[in-house]
């Protein structure tokens, strides 16, 4: 019987764990949860565990949650919604800390692994800024220079291959035309290349 | 306590997820593992994300509200320019084929594409629900200047012509003096 008696002693000390260690108990409350984990063994196990947790918690780096996280946890926090929650997990770990480490760690997740814009953003000195702009625009500007040599080699192979190669054999074939009738073609054939490419 | 391990492990490979996830944005390509620039090659290295991208697009809105829209919609903007191919400039040849070859495997569509003996411009989209979600784009000037590009985001290609079709004027030597300005400020 009283074997029974502590294991229920136990699990509302087990319980309450959180609360004792965060000092939200009120004294006498607190008095007598120390009184009994002062002689048991296993939940002076269990307080030390969960304290080393809160500082393993409080040490992680800390980030910054968006309004509309928070605002959707807020919706999930309410009380009897928690409740259930935390009976599912009580079920599994039997401890209320590792279960509030479970959520954390699902919103962690949740957080780290969502790609959503955030609105914080870290702080730049004018330098950065001035720098990143400029490297923008820098690399904005390899684009430009990309497509305008692009540009540049089509013009230069439709304009010598379409227009110009025959435009000098039109000239050419006008002036064997006209060679060939009698009249003197002193080679102007030649001339209109150069004139070509250098245009 | 080994709880607490088991926890902080979970979180580890959570980040570690997390960073992979932001490498294998679908418009992203891995420029640095191409092996084209070695250790004093490079002359520009622009490696621009996350934050500061959001920072500069804010900076830029009042002087080109267009360009600051399409900026603020990029996730990375990486460029490398450099004369690598005094050494072996087949070897660069080489290595911008290999990509073509990834980067066509990977879905990527080849948008512009110059080959000529002195010459050989490419640039390829990745595209995704008729939005480009990524370009990348190489320039090897016969191993004198190599240029390569990845931009990585939403890229709207009306906004993206209109940029670079005011850009028609400028003067690359102009642009690259006054960023050595500002660098050397």
């Amino acid at each position: 019987m009283s074997r029974r008696v502590d294991a229920e002693r136990c699990a509302e000390v087990i319980e309450s764990l959180d609360a004792l260690i965060e000092g939200d108990l009120d004294d006498s409350e607190a008095a007598a949860m120390t009184a009994h984990i002062d002689v048991c063994a296993a939940c002076q196990r269990e307080r030390r565990l969960a304290e080393e947790l809160v500082v393993e918690l409080r040490s992680m780096p800390s980030f910054e949650i968006p309004e509309r996280v928070m605002q959707a946890v807020h919706r999930v926090a309410r009380p009897s919604v928690m409740r259930t929650f935390l009976s599912f997990f009580e079920g599994a770990f039997r401890r209320p800390l590792p279960a509030i480490a479970a959520v954390s760690a699902v919103l962690f997740l949740v957080v780290v692994m969502t790609p959503w814009k955030s609105n914080s953003v870290p702080e730049y000195s004018d330098q950065e800024v001035l720098r990143a702009t400029d490297e923008l625009r820098l690399a904005f500007a390899y684009v430009g220079d990309i497509t305008r040599r692009a540009e540049l080699r089509v013009k230069e192979r439709v304009f010598e291959e379409r227009v110009a190669e025959q435009t000098v054999r039109s000239i050419k074939r006008s002036f064997q035309i006209i060679g060939g009738v009698g009249t003197t073609a002193t080679g102007p054939a030649a001339t209109p290349t150069p004139a070509v490419k250098g245009s | 306590m080994s709880k607490i391990s088991v926890f902080i492990g979970v979180l580890l490979v959570a980040l570690a997820g997390s960073a992979a996830a932001q490498a294998s944005s679908p418009g992203y390509y891995p420029i640095e593992d191409m092996g084209i620039f070695a250790d004093g090659d490079l002359e520009v290295d622009v490696d621009l994300g996350g934050a500061m991208m959001q920072v500069a697009a804010g900076a830029m809105e009042e002087q080109d509200e267009s360009f600051a829209e399409m900026v603020a919609s990029l996730e990375r903007v990486r460029v490398q320019v450099g004369k690598p191919g005094a050494v072996d400039p087949a070897g660069v040849t080489r290595k911008i084929a290999d990509s073509k070859t990834k980067l066509e495997s990977a879905g990527w569509h080849k948008i512009i594409s110059v080959e000529e003996k002195t010459e050989q411009v490419y640039f390829y989209a990745f595209e995704r629900n008729d939005r480009i979600m990524g370009l990348t784009g190489f320039v090897n000037d016969a191993g004198d200047e190599v240029v390569v590009i990845n931009i990585v985001g939403d890229i709207d290609p009306r906004t993206l012509g209109r940029i670079l079709a005011n850009m028609g004027d400028f003067d690359l030597e102009q642009v690259m003096a006054s960023f050595e300005q500002s660098e050397v400020e």
